[in-house]
């Protein structure tokens, strides 16, 4: 087996490189150096025997995004003449009816956090990553990636209440109610 | 106060709380440490509602035809270029590179080793998804009428997928694929109780993409062997790991189910 196993990683791979980016086109660009990096590289690539089923650190999962990460902080070094807010802006106009307002509040959002910040959110909450994975994904340590999830999470929700004034993530979980009991204490 | 008799819990454990990444052992430390700390709760539930809207962001894309510029970049480098394929076209011998402008055009009949561009789609996905043990289909085939309409629909062209029980193959099912020029191309997997899985890739063809049309070829090699025709446009992939004979005895079954509807591209077909 070659690198075209590779190939059913493309579809969440092309997801976590447009929230990356923003932009159609550029998500698109990223993968296809991502993958054109695998195949230069694929020699490299040992499935580790050791480590959980379906862990994606120690899976091809894992290494592709651990690809992405060096092909985009070196495009994040040299970045294109535009901003990223106008290709946000450009997105929203190819697709005027896929998202909600939340939605759109939301990536524009992910997209003024710093690209660092930005990739352990994605890796974490979307691609599901364990920290250690994550870690690995980066090369940083685990407890980098604990600062940055947490800066990422409080500039994002900084982020929210200033774009929705009427905060739309009111906590509706139960653990939030203290029960009557605790109230006097 | 029953508080004070919990441990503390650090900023790392709400995160792993959050993130389904706490030892079970700890799940009810952190939730009862919640109960007593609405500060706390507070962050944890504004985390966790970040999470699920984040989840939710261009799941569309998931559903998308992969590229072909994408699925292409996972390709041997081999013949990376025009000026590289016209040179090994002309290497080997063809006949057409006259006629260059026009197969420019048509790139279904473009060949890096002799395979028309659909046969080497279909031997990579045979590749691919055979292995499968939970994924080998989207769409199972107790479905079987979704996953005719869905794939039909997708490749425009109605399709049919050939009934090979009385070879001893069971239809599983099937899943969309991408394939040249962003079309998108269909996949049947068929399944015989030792386990042996043979695959049917379909290609429909735009109208100035078809093929010359070609009756049954055989292409083989270490991993698997495929028989493949185009008919209309129509494109078949009959791939899997048998014996030249077993496959052509499958391959003929298909063809016999499939010529009627193919031939003039738009008979009268079962669904």
């Amino acid at each position: 087996m070659g690198v075209e196993q590779a190939l059913p990683h493309i579809p969440r791979l092309r997801r976590y490189a447009r929230l990356l980016t923003g932009n159609r086109e550029r998500a698109d660009d990223l993968l296809q150096d991502t993958l054109e990096r695998a195949c230069r590289k694929w020699s490299l690539w040992q499935p580790q025997l050791p480590g959980p089923q379906g862990s994606i650190g120690s899976g091809l999962r894992g290494w592709l995004l651990s690809m992405m990460h060096n092909v985009f902080v070196n495009q994040v070094r040299a970045p294109p003449n535009e901003t990223a807010l106008d290709d946000f802006g450009e997105d929203a106009a190819h697709e005027p009816f896929a998202h909600t307002a939340d939605r759109l509040d939301l990536q524009a959002a992910l997209l003024q956090l710093s690209p660092g910040l930005r990739e352990i959110i994605l890796l974490v909450c979307i691609e599901e990553c364990s920290y250690a994975e994550a870690a690995q994904v980066l090369g940083v340590p685990v407890g980098t990636i604990m600062s940055r999830l947490s800066r990422a999470r409080e500039k994002l929700r900084e982020l929210m209440d200033e774009t929705a004034p009427r905060s739309t993530v009111e906590p509706t979980l139960k653990l939030v109610k203290a029960r009557p009991a605790d109230h006097g204490l | 106060m029953a508080s004070e008799t919990i441990r503390p819990v650090n900023e790392a454990a709400l995160h792993a709380f959050v993130d389904g990444q706490l030892a079970a052992s700890d799940i009810e430390l952190v939730s009862q440490w919640l109960r007593t700390h609405p500060d706390d709760a507070a962050r944890v539930a504004t985390w966790q509602a970040q999470r699920a809207q984040l989840q939710v962001l261009h799941r569309d894309v998931l559903d998308e035809p992969v590229p072909i510029a994408l699925a292409r970049a996972l390709r041997p480098r081999r013949f990376a270029s025009w000026p590289h394929m016209a040179a090994a076209a002309a290497l080997l011998g063809f006949g057409w590179i006259g006629g260059w402008a026009t197969h420019a055009a048509s790139p279904a009949t473009l060949v890096a080793d002799g395979l028309p561009e659909f046969v080497q789609e279909a031997r990579v996905a045979h590749v691919v998804y055979t292995p499968e043990k939970r994924h080998a289909v989207e769409v199972g085939a107790d479905q079987s009428k979704h996953l005719i309409e869905w794939l039909s629909r997708r490749l425009g062209a109605p399709l049919t997928a050939p009934d090979l029980s009385a070879q001893g193959y069971t239809l599983m099912g099937g899943r969309l694929l991408p394939g040249e020029q962003a079309q998108s191309r269909a996949q049947f997997m068929y399944e015989q109780a030792s386990g042996e899985r043979v695959t049917l890739h379909v290609s429909v063809f735009g109208a100035n993409a078809v093929p010359a049309s070609t009756s049954f070829r055989f292409a083989s090699d270490d991993a698997s062997s495929s028989f493949y025709w185009v008919d209309g446009r129509y494109g078949y992939a009959l791939t899997g790991k048998l014996p030249r004979a077993s496959l052509e005895a499958l391959a003929n079954a298909a063809y016999a189910q499939l010529l009627p509807v193919t031939a003039s591209g738009s008979g009268v077909r079962t669904r």
